[in-house]
């Protein structure tokens, strides 16, 4: 009897479940589908989930034209470029913070948690001109740089509580042995934060990769410039070639998709652990 | 002296904080210098170079009509996404959170709902762009239900709305998995205790949750705050202020007056004062929360 209301229960929290879920999904579902739709159909009313004959061809034509092809070429380069050096500069301030005695280190870690809520944008002047001045304005390193300070401070913070929970004894041994405070970060600590690494890291991929306004103040044009504004380009076109549109917007969201599924917990411990703090 | 206080701390630690802060201050602090610094000056074309014009700018903004519209949708912008989000985000956490048979098929739910988080802003604004449209799904349904067509993107009654419900659908995971993680850290035992004193599901949500989370919440409400009054991406792709400016943001204002306009001076002017905006809300909003707290406990 008990038994059969819990699975009655169970079968309801399902349900719904399934149903908010395909709600909330569905422009994705919508979109993924309309990718696989020839010409014809995209304008077909009533409008269709399925296509009625599938095809791959706007995701061909998509991977034949250069202009998206360099588009995706700049979106990993700077991304990945950024996320190096994000985790490399954020482990070595996090270890800093985590296992040495500062003066003011209160406020100095206050400072890094605040600049979380700092405004970027009304920097973009400052960043316009500066790029010009300095003559990386249209190249990627204004672009790696501009990414990776914005996602810094919350990886430095994340990693230096990442630090704090590993011993501290391990490292002293190593020290007394007259290893440098470098060497033990790299060969000691570092293995054993890996997956602190691989959570920081992904966040701060996905915050590169879906970079906008910077990349449209910081590049002109399809040269430089990432994924992100080859998309907004397309939105609002008199004419919208919504299959092969929507074939872009799959591939340029495949990457971060797969890279998620692999690493979903730590991404998901990385940002609660980081709030609830 | 000096040996005391070495003993004390540590200064080797700077040689690992050195490249991160001198990052944060080259890209950071030295900019917000400069932008206001600019904003008291003014390019003048006899002189062929920028003069102090001491508070012009400023003056200038404060009767500009665009710049109060801007205002009025940012917050309009602001709040409704707040609400949206918390409005998505806390009862599908409540959800998540909820005794599973099976903790695989949970975990696959909320990565189901964190999905629309991957989407970079212009594609989700493309997703939604599709469902838009005049002869769309969306109005097709709408056509269902028998009411008439919505241009939810070229009506200005609609647009603010529609661009603040695509924000909400983009950005509610994030706020979901803070919620969610505050959920799990509630202690087990308050709830046993509650059925021990016989409260039901609404009253051991009311007297046990809602009080747990408070603080949560209040952050979330915070860093939704910080990131939604600047916002820019999303609704510049879909609308781009339009129609007839009716999502027309802060953002876009310092965008086309400063970078489109190249107004330098006046562009960060308008820089300085969406800063000095958020520096109010946000000590206002922590001195109120603060006492609040005071008062409770």
């Amino acid at each position: 009897m008990r038994s059969h209301r819990q699975r009655i229960k169970h079968l309801l929290l399902y349900a719904i479940t399934t149903l908010i879920t395909l709600a909330v999904l569905f422009p994705v579902i919508f979109g993924f589908f309309t990718s696989f739709k020839p010409n014809p159909e995209i304008f077909t009313y009533p409008p269709k989930l399925l296509p009625q004959s599938w095809t791959i061809e706007s995701y061909t034509s998509v991977l034949s034209q250069q202009r998206y092809l360099r588009y995706f070429l700049n979106g990993y380069l700077i991304s990945i470029s950024s996320t190096l050096l994000c985790v490399f500069l954020g482990a070595l301030a996090g270890y800093g913070l985590s296992r040495f005695r500062l003066p003011a280190k209160r406020s100095l870690m206050l400072a890094i948690l605040a600049l979380q809520m700092f405004p970027g944008a009304i920097l973009m002047i400052s960043y316009f001109n500066l790029s010009r001045a300095l003559g990386i304005y249209d190249t990627y390193i204004a672009l790696v740089l501009v990414d990776t300070a914005f996602a810094l401070s919350l990886v430095t913070w994340l990693l230096k509580s990442y630090f704090d929970s590993i011993p501290v004894s391990l490292e002293e041994a190593a020290l007394v042995d007259g290893c440098s405070r470098f060497r033990a970060l790299l060969s000691i600590v570092a293995p054993l934060a890996r997956a602190g690494f691989i959570g920081t890291g992904v966040f701060a991929f996905i915050r590169a990769w879906n970079e906008f306004m910077f990349a449209l103040i910081l590049t002109k044009g399809p040269e430089r410039a990432p994924v992100t504004v080859g998309l907004a380009e397309l939105f609002g076109q008199y004419t919208i070639q919504w299959n092969g549109v929507m074939a872009l917007t799959v591939i340029a969201t495949f990457p971060l998709l797969i890279v998620f599924i692999f690493v979903q917990r730590y991404i998901i411990k990385g940002i609660t652990s980081g709030a609830v703090k | 002296m000096r040996r005391r206080f070495r003993n004390r701390y540590d200064m080797e630690g700077f040689v690992f904080l050195a490249p991160a802060l001198t990052l944060l201050v080259l890209s950071i602090a030295f900019p917000l210098f400069r932008v206001i610094q600019r904003s008291f000056q003014e390019y003048s074309a006899q002189a062929g170079a920028f003069q102090y014009v001491g508070l012009k700018q400023y003056q200038h903004l404060f009767s500009d009509p665009l710049f109060w519209i801007s205002v009025r949708n940012t917050f309009i912008f602001t709040l409704g996404s707040i609400a949206l989000h918390l409005g998505f985000a806390y009862p599908i956490a409540l959800l998540l959170n909820t005794r599973w048979p099976n903790i695989r098929v949970r975990n696959f739910f909320r990565g189901a709902f964190i999905l629309p988080f991957l989407f970079s802003p212009p594609a989700a604004a493309l997703l939604w762009g599709l469902l838009f449209r005049p002869l769309g799904p969306l109005n097709y349904g709408l056509s269902k239900l028998g009411v008439g067509q919505i241009a939810f993107l070229g009506d200005p009654s609609w647009a603010l709305f529609s661009v603040m419900f695509v924000n909400a659908w983009v950005y509610f995971p994030l706020y979901m998995i803070l919620i969610l993680g505050g959920l799990q850290s509630i202690p087990k035992i308050l709830y046993d205790a509650a059925r021990v004193d016989g409260a039901n599901w609404i009253q051991r949500f009311i007297y046990v949750t809602l009080p747990q989370m408070r603080t949560l919440v209040m952050t979330v409400i915070l860093i939704d705050f910080a990131t939604s009054f600047i916002h820019f991406d999303l609704v510049w792709t879909m609308t781009k202020g339009g129609p007839l400016r009716s999502t027309y943001l802060i953002s876009f204002f310092l965008y086309e007056k400063g970078l489109r306009d190249f107004r330098l001076g006046y562009g960060s002017a308008v820089g300085v004062v969406i800063a000095l905006i958020m520096a109010i809300c946000i000590s206002a909003y922590v001195f109120v929360a603060i006492r609040r707290e005071e008062v409770a406990a």
